[in-house]
Order: C-alpha cells, then structure tokens, then sequence
C-alpha cells in the first residue's frame, strides 16, 4: 500500500492504519464485522474508527487505538515523515575562470 | 451544579435532557443547582433516542431527511463530585447494538465538568445545553468547552454516495480544522474511498452591525458552510449555525431573532437554539 496515497486520502492528522487480513464472511456487513473484531483486537467496544475499502482492501484508520493482532496489520503511521531537503553540493572553483583583478 | 453534585447525578442530568426525560427544573438531580437553572422552548421529540444507557449511547434523526440517522456517544471518566468529567462524544455514521460498536465514528476530547454557578451579571455561567431537531450543541464556560453535532445539508456527493455522512461535529471553540464528518467520499479516481475529512468552518463574509431606519440594530447573520477539496470542494450547509459579527457578544449570550433564540458561541457563531 502507498502510504503517501493514503495520506492524501486520511489526511495528516496522526493516527495509525491498519488491513484487515482475514476473510468477510458472506452476507454479513464487511464495516460492523471489521469494526467489531477491531473492537475485541482493542479489547474495548468504546473505539473510534474508519472502516473503508481502498483498491480492495479492507482499511481501519484510528486516531486512538493501538491493537496487536494477527487480523489487523499495521500499515503505518500518519503523517509521514517530511522529505528531508538534499543536501547542497559545494560548487568546485573553475580553474579556467581567471581571477578578477 | 451544586458543590454536592455526585458523578451519577452529573451524567444523569446531561443524559436526562437529551433522552427527554428532564424537561424541567424540578426533574434535575439533587445536585443540580436547580434555583439557577432553567429550560426554554419545548423537547424535538422524535430526534433523539437513547440506545445504550451503559455506554451513553444515542441516535439522532437528521431534522430535514429522516432518512439518515446517526449515532452519538457520551464517555464519562469515574471523577468525585465536581471533578467528575464528561471526557469525550464522538460521532458515528452507524451503530451495531448487539455488540454496543459505533461504527465509522470520529470523536474529540472535552473535558466538561460540573462547576457551582457563578452569578456574575455579565456571565452567569453552568453548563448550557441546545437540543433541536437539526442540531445539539453544549457549552461550558468554565471547562473551557463549545461543541456540538450539526446536520449538513445535501449536495450532488451526498445523492451519488448514499453513505456520505450528512451530520458533522464540531469544535466551536477552534477558529481552524474545527469540523469532523467521520465518513465522507473522497473522489480521487481508482483511490476513491470513504474517509474522514477534517475542515475549517466557511462563511460568506464578516457580518457588520447595521441600524434601520428606526435606529434599531440588526444583528447580520450568515449562513455557514464547510466545503471539502477532497470532494472537489462539494460545499455542505450547516444547519442552525450563523457567523455574526466580529466581537458582538460574549460567549453564552443569548439574544432573540424574530423571537427565535440564539445563544453565542466564543468564536463569533451563534447557535439556532429552537
């Protein structure tokens, strides 16, 4: 996953993003099953979080919640890191540049 | 609040007032302070309805389209007396009660706790409490807190993608990033997906304070609006929220616009309280 397209769609407030890694089971609502097991992972039914497919896969974004499990991998963490600026090249004297004088 | 006001007794009276069930000073707890206190106009009956007592859990009907509902939360901490707190509310796009789960939901942080009144004349304060069919706001002026979940109105994402949230919460002490919509469409091509989207409330412009031909003042007032870059900025409308002029009113003023109340925000909005 792009995490820099993800940004663009989450926005730079921190938070983590999670997928989902096991199946949704047929006929059953992919958000309140996702959010559901996110829950038990949290150990808590009091979370906050977004539950959205993004090129086919099944997204958690929370602002809060920190969860270990085999279900949810982390993506990563929002905002990303700012590109450090590359450093500048010392420009070499021109030996055939004569001196002003 | 009285200085004797138990926890339970706090959230209660909060709950009581939402769920309808407080309509009246002499339903308030014991430990509200009720000489001071006081309610106006008539409960929106069929707004809101309480569907976890546990986890404070509501759902609220949009005011215009009863089509959408969605689902708030009140978190309260375990505090004693005038330190309990009501910690956070969070907004939901939908709800699973069988598990109790808010599902797609965005909240923000709080911290209103009960406070004895102060009864100076220019700010008497408590905790104010505006409950109508498109919005319900509170404010506290000694927590230092203004919030509220407002209805939003339609728009062209809001027919195409019927899940696009149209209720927002908001942070009415913030002057940026003071809106949330826990669950919008982002259109961004093959990344189009739904998203939470944060933004800064929008207004036509800055009213000014103008004077008929009487000399009467008339407070100009403008609707607001938020728009989001994401939806190639779809604006939405923000029920029962209007900029007034810069400095007007103090916070938790109120005055009456053609005998319909507004009660002031601390960053020059005033809330449709009826």
């Amino acid at each position: 996953m792009d995490l820099q397209k993800l940004q663009e769609l989450f926005g730079t407030e921190p938070a983590r993003i999670y997928t989902f890694t096991a199946s949704v089971p047929e006929n059953s609502n992919p958000v309140a099953h996702i959010t559901e097991a996110f829950a038990i992972a949290a150990g808590t039914n009091l979370i906050n979080c977004i539950v959205t497919e993004v090129r086919g896969n099944w997204l958690v974004y929370t602002r809060e919640t920190e969860v270990t499990s085999d279900t949810f991998m982390l993506v990563g963490e929002l905002p990303l890191p700012e590109p450090e600026p590359e450093p500048e090249v010392p420009t070499e004297p021109n030996e055939e540049t004569p001196n002003a004088s | 609040m009285l200085s004797t006001i138990t926890n339970a007794q706090f959230k209660a009276d909060i709950i009581g007032i939402i769920e309808g069930t407080i309509t009246s000073t002499a339903q308030l707890s014991a430990g509200a302070d009720t000489t001071n206190s006081s309610f106006t106009g008539s409960y929106p009956t069929g707004t809101y309805t309480k569907v976890n007592a546990t986890t404070n859990t509501f759902s609220k009907v949009h005011g215009t389209d009863a089509a959408y509902t969605h689902y708030f939360r009140l978190t309260f901490d375990a505090g004693v007396g005038l330190d309990a707190k009501w910690t956070n509310f969070a907004l939901a796009q939908g709800y699973t009660s069988g598990t109790d789960t808010l599902l797609n939901s965005s909240s923000l942080t709080c911290n209103v706790k009960p406070n004895t009144f102060i009864g100076s004349a220019a700010f008497p304060s408590g905790i104010n409490i505006v409950l109508t069919p498109k919005n319900i706001w509170f404010s506290s002026l000694t927590s230092g807190a203004t919030f509220g979940i407002f209805d939003l109105g339609a728009n062209g994402v809001t027919a195409t993608y019927a899940d696009n949230m149209r209720m927002c919460i908001m942070n009415t002490t913030a002057t940026s990033s003071n809106i949330v919509v826990p669950y919008v469409y982002s259109i961004d091509g093959p990344n189009s997906a739904y998203t939470s989207m944060t933004a800064t409330v929008t207004t036509l412009g800055n009213p000014t304070l103008k004077t008929n031909t009487a000399g009467s003042a008339l407070i100009i007032e403008n609707p607001a609006f938020v728009q989001f870059s994401q939806q190639g900025n779809q604006v939405y409308g923000i029920a029962n929220l209007l900029k007034i002029g810069t400095s007007l009113f103090a916070m938790d003023s109120i005055y009456n616009t053609a005998g319909v109340r507004r009660i002031v925000a601390p960053i020059d909005y005033a809330i449709v309280t009826e």
